[in-house]
Parts: structure tokens; C-alpha cells; sequence
């Protein structure tokens, strides 16, 4: 039997849905903690394996399971750069939100550019004093980005708000925090929407409505970033629709399914397709991440 | 007592009529910390992890 870890500090109700599309599909899901156990840098040896679910104190507490697949739900965007890095030297397939992921929002947003995807005039700030001239450059209102995917944004609507937020920022953060992706405009809740895209598929839908157009937009991003499954922020700009920001780790259970297929289905499919057809490298087109020619075990904790 | 969900996991969560505005209750099943926004009704929210803003 097939076995699939879902990679997330909490079993919500999002992990809750995969595991269960993941068992429907007569495959065994597993949720995996991040960051509970010291792992090798290296390749890990054959005789290492996953261990299985001991969250809840169970009789399967200390069982290993050796995973096929590695579904990235973890919000602690640190830990998962590093650990599935080293899940994926062990051989082990990880289905995440390719760039958006695994690099830098710099790197996401450099990818959209070269695609061709609509998106916001952007400059990065090195520096308290080039990231104030960036926003002043761009003219306010703009958003303040931290380089990590996922992270939270911060607009700043006048330069006195600019110098005080990024001031304090470079003062209290350290050298990766002083560098800062800046997007002009500022666009409120009402104007944005979140579109969960699933092996290059828009599968649903939050915020304000989105029509097909969008929806491919929000398809094309995820296939220039490379991801399993991502979801693609929308902005509503003077100059049309944008691609806001690309997520790496989202709620969807609010979201709206555009066809019959959920997110979590969606999610749990990709991850069954990525266990039975590992290739090396990442695909480009939008489809699976599948990294590691063939399954191997590696030592990861649950 | 009180029948109400996790926020975070949608666990059924019994939680005691005697909680207070503002404690803190931790989700059983998902492990997450919940804070009681109101009670009369019970309100649970997910509640606020610290971290540095930045003064933002």
C-alpha cells in the first residue's frame, strides 16, 4: 500500500480532508510533525524511515512507515525548506507549491516576470535607505513584502509610514530581513482573491469572483512556478488583473470549488500520481513535484 | 458544559461553563492553543501567536 505523508505541525481541518481523500483512493496518509526529530544532511540511509503518527499517543506510536510521497502543509516555512531539502535527497517525492515553497518571494516573483504574467510594478530593497527609495519610486500607496512566501504583508499608504515600518524593521530584524520585495498599490481585501490551483488546475475559489480569465491567469503562475499545488493571489489594479502573491500554505475550507473536484481531492491525487510515477526534477508543466527516482526511506519524524 | 468546535481542526471540544474572557484553552486533538473571545455565548478563535512585527 501506498503511503503518504502529510507534512503539517496540526491536523486541521484542511490536513483532515487530504487524509481523508488520501485513504478514499485505498492509500495509507500519514501525518508526519515537522521538526521533531534530527535528521542526517545527507542521504538517508535505506534502513531509516518515517515514522508513523504518534500525535495522538496511539498503539501506532514508534511504528515506521516508510513514506512514498511528502504532501507539504507546513506552516513553518523555515523548517519545511530544510527538512523536505533533505526529504528529497533521501529520494522521497515532495508535492508542494514548487517556488513558492522552496524559494524566496524575489525568486516567485522574478519566475512570474519571466512567464509573461501580469503583475504589479515590484523593486527589492536591500536597505532601510533603497527600500524607502523603491516605495517612493513606485508611489504610495505600495505593499511591503518579507522575502518567505506565506508571510504577511504590510501596506504602507504615505513615505512617513515607509520610513517608520521599514526603519524598524532593518534596526530590530536581521540581514535577511532588511531586504524587502516593494509592490506599488495596495489593493484592500474586496479587490483580491485567492485561487487554489492543483496540478496546474484552478479546482477553487475565495474572495471576490473570479472569472476564467483569472482563473487561467492564476493556472499560468502556478505552472511558472512549478507547483504541485499553490495558491495564487489576485489583485483587481487600474491597470487590470494581477498576480498578487503566490502562497505555499493556505486554508481552502472556505473555499469555493469552481468543478466538482475539492482541493483536498485535488491535493490527494497529485500525491497518489507523484507515488507511482517519480521522475527526476521538477515538472514544468504545473503538474506534480516529483523529486527522487524512486522510493527510499528516510529518516523523518511523525 | 458547553459543545462547541475547534476552530483550527473541527473538533467537538466540551469546554466548562466557568471559562473566563481571554484564557487560553488548548485543542485536545490539534493541539491548538484557543482563546475564549467571549462567553455568553462561548466564543472560541484561534488565538494569536507571537511573533515580531516589526512595528508594523
Amino acid at each position: 500500500m501506498k503511503a503518504i505523508g502529510v507534512y503539517s505541525a496540526r491536523v486541521r481541518v484542511e490536513e483532515k480532508q487530504i487524509i481523508a481523500a488520501v485513504g478514499d483512493a485505498g492509500c495509507l496518509a500519514v501525518p508526519v510533525l515537522p521538526a521533531s526529530m534530527p535528521l542526517p544532511p545527507g542521504p538517508a540511509s535505506p534502513h531509516q524511515a518515517m515514522l508513523g503518527d504518534v500525535r495522538n499517543g496511539s498503539s501506532d506510536e514508534g511504528t515506521q512507515v516508510p513514506l512514498d510521497v511528502i504532501i507539504d502543509r507546513c506552516t513553518n516555512r523555515a523548517v519545511a525548506g530544510v527538512s523536505l531539502q533533505l526529504a528529497r535527497l533521501g529520494g522521497v517525492a515532495v508535492v508542494d507549491a514548487g517556488l513558492a515553497a522552496t524559494g524566496s518571494r524575489v525568486a516567485v516573483a522574478s519566475a512570474l516576470e519571466r512567464a509573461g504574467i501580469p503583475r504589479p510594478a515590484s523593486m527589492v530593497g536591500f536597505s532601510e535607505a533603497s527600500s524607502v527609495d523603491a516605495a517612493g519610486h513606485l508611489g504610495y500607496p505600495v505593499t511591503l513584502f518579507g522575502l518567505v512566501p506565506g508571510t504577511s504583508s504590510t501596506p504602507l499608504q504615505d513615505a512617513d509610514t515607509a520610513d517608520a515600518v521599514i526603519e524598524h524593521r532593518v534596526v530590530l530584524g536581521d540581514d535577511s530581513e532588511a531586504i524587502v520585495l516593494i509592490q506599488a498599490g495596495a489593493p484592500d481585501p474586496g479587490e483580491r482573491s485567492l485561487v487554489h490551483v492543483v496540478g496546474g488546475a484552478a479546482i477553487a475559489t475565495a474572495g471576490i469572483s473570479v472569472d476564467a480569465v483569472g482563473l487561467m491567469l492564476a493556472e499560468r503562475a502556478a505552472v511558472a512556478l512549478g507547483a504541485g499545488f499553490v495558491t495564487i493571489e489576485l489583485a483587481r489594479t487600474p491597470s487590470g488583473l494581477v498576480v498578487w502573491d503566490a502562497l505555499p500554505v493556505v486554508d481552502f475550507r472556505q473555499a469555493a470549488p469552481v468543478g466538482e473536484m475539492s482541493v483536498a481531492g485535488a491535493i490527494a491525487s497529485l500525491a497518489l500520481k507523484a507515488s507511482s510515477n517519480p521522475v527526476n526534477g521538477r515538472s514544468d508543466g504545473g503538474h506534480a513535484i516529483l523529486v527522487g527516482e524512486a522510493r527510499r526511506d528516510i529518516a523523518l519524524s511523525a | 458544559m458547553a459543545m462547541l468546535q475547534c476552530p483550527e481542526c473541527a473538533a467537538e471540544l466540551d469546554i466548562d461553563d466557568g471559562v473566563e474572557q481571554g484564557e487560553i484553552i488548548p485543542c485536545p486533538e490539534c493541539g491548538a492553543d484557543l482563546e475564549v473571545l467571549g462567553t455568553n455565548p462561548i466564543n472560541l478563535g484561534l488565538a494569536p501567536e507571537e511573533g515580531e512585527d516589526w512595528g508594523e
